[in-house]
């Protein structure tokens, strides 16, 4: 099973898909709910999710199947099912040497959980974890809801998360990666009273005010995200909506009490800006990788291609923790 | 790497951040942004010594992984220049 090279083809037909895993290949897969519904059992996990980053760039797609094939340095592979109460085990369960490939849906108890206590898991970062939070067409935002696949049981499922957990072979190390195009701006620190997915007052440089009245009165774009500084990496969180009524501020992802946060510096192309941080030939050794739907939207990124790397388009992306707003991959050396 | 030989002080200062050592594999990014957050809500003399000893096992336990050993080295450096 050797892992196709980049801007090969990405995108398969159900039946397509089907052949594959007739022939016993293990695959991670990303579509519409519909489309997984008809896949057979087999070796496989799947999220929802109808965006992508194809061999053809950006597309919106509810007919064809995103696939990435498990790659030959994998000896062993291992697909299990967390739920809300099981989910802080998914590290210590990881193999030592491997990669875990986990898909959560988004808005779930599982996802909410994981975003806001993964960094305190056991075992946490100790081993690599990759993936990405199961969405739906925007379009149906409300009616429809993200779900998650067990292959090898066939199950579909509304609330929790499925992790392929991957054995490497001696000598073979996989290493997580981001690609964000934002970086804190030279604006006002803020911090946050509790830790949570939405806030009222906040410290502004150490003064309590009320962030929806700030964001209003500083007109501030909330398409750029908060950042804070992890040690040199930059993690975002997005602004999901601003309540002027309610004077209240919702995010995509956690804030943390006891982080500095600061509001990103504007960036002008999102492809250009991507190219620049994407290291020289890096792309053509991803094993998988996923980028926000946040990025696919603001930055327009139907038709375009972003320097050749390919996945899935998600409502949130999984380096370890919860990400926001960008692009994370992994690569097997 | 000597992880043994770097002082409890250069593993507390790279905790709160104070030493200037970019540190690449994420990971330990990830890992050390939560400690220096543990020790931001309660900065207790025993509170770092139990982010020195995590730490310090963490790192045990994956010093052989190559993707790390410029963290390693960039730390264990300024550990041996004390």
């Amino acid at each position: 099973m050797k892992k196709e090279s980049l801007m090969n083809k990405v995108m398969y037909t159900v039946d397509e898909v089907q052949a594959k895993l007739n022939r016993g290949e293990k695959l991670i897969l990303a579509a519409s709910e519909d489309v997984l519904m008809r896949l057979p059992k087999g070796e496989w996990i799947a999220g929802s999710i109808p965006y992508f980053m194809s061999e053809n760039g950006g597309e919106f797609n509810t007919e064809k199947i995103f696939v990435t094939e498990v790659p030959e340095e994998i000896i062993a592979v291992e697909i299990k099912k967390y739920d809300v109460q099981s989910i802080s085990q998914v590290y210590h369960d990881a193999p030592k040497n491997g990669l875990s490939i986990i898909i959560t849906n988004s808005g779930s108890k599982t996802h909410l959980e994981f975003a806001l206590n993964a960094p305190d898991y056991k075992d946490f970062a100790m081993k690599p974890m990759i993936g990405w939070i199961s969405g739906i067409a925007l379009q149906d935002l409300g009616k429809e809801t993200p779900k998650v696949f067990n292959g090898q049981t066939g199950e579909n499922i509304s609330d929790g998360a499925v992790v392929m957990h991957l054995t490497l072979s001696e000598g073979n190390y996989a290493e997580i990666k981001i690609i964000n195009i934002f970086k804190q701006g030279n604006g006002d620190s803020i911090k946050f009273l509790e830790d949570g997915f939405e806030t009222e007052e906040v410290l502004i440089n150490g003064e309590r005010k009320n962030l929806a009245e700030y964001l209003m009165e500083k007109n501030v774009d909330t398409r750029l995200p908060l950042v804070a500084d992890y040690f040199g990496a930059m993690v975002n969180i997005s602004f999901q909506k601003v309540d002027q009524e309610k004077k209240k501020v919702h995010f995509y992802a956690p804030v943390f009490r006891e982080m500095e946060y600061k509001l990103a510096a504007p960036v002008g192309d999102y492809v250009t800006s991507f190219n620049e941080q994407m290291p020289h030939n890096e792309a053509e050794k991803i094993f998988f990788s996923c980028n926000c739907i946040l990025n696919y939207l603001y930055s327009e990124l139907e038709g375009k291609q972003t320097g050749g790397v390919v996945g899935p388009i998600t409502f949130g992306e999984i380096a370890y923790q919860l990400l926001n707003q960008t692009l994370v991959y992994t690569i097997i050396s | 790497m000597e992880i043994t030989k770097v002082s409890n002080s250069i593993w507390s200062d790279l905790i709160r951040g104070k030493i200037s050592c970019r540190i690449e594999f994420l990971g330990l990014q990830f890992l050390l942004i939560r400690l220096k957050m543990k020790i931001s809500a309660n900065d207790q003399p025993s509170v770092m010594n139990e982010c020195i000893n995590e730490l310090k096992d963490y790192l045990y336990k994956i010093e052989k992984n190559p993707l790390i050993q410029k963290d390693l080295e960039k730390i264990c450096g300024i550990g041996s220049m004390v």
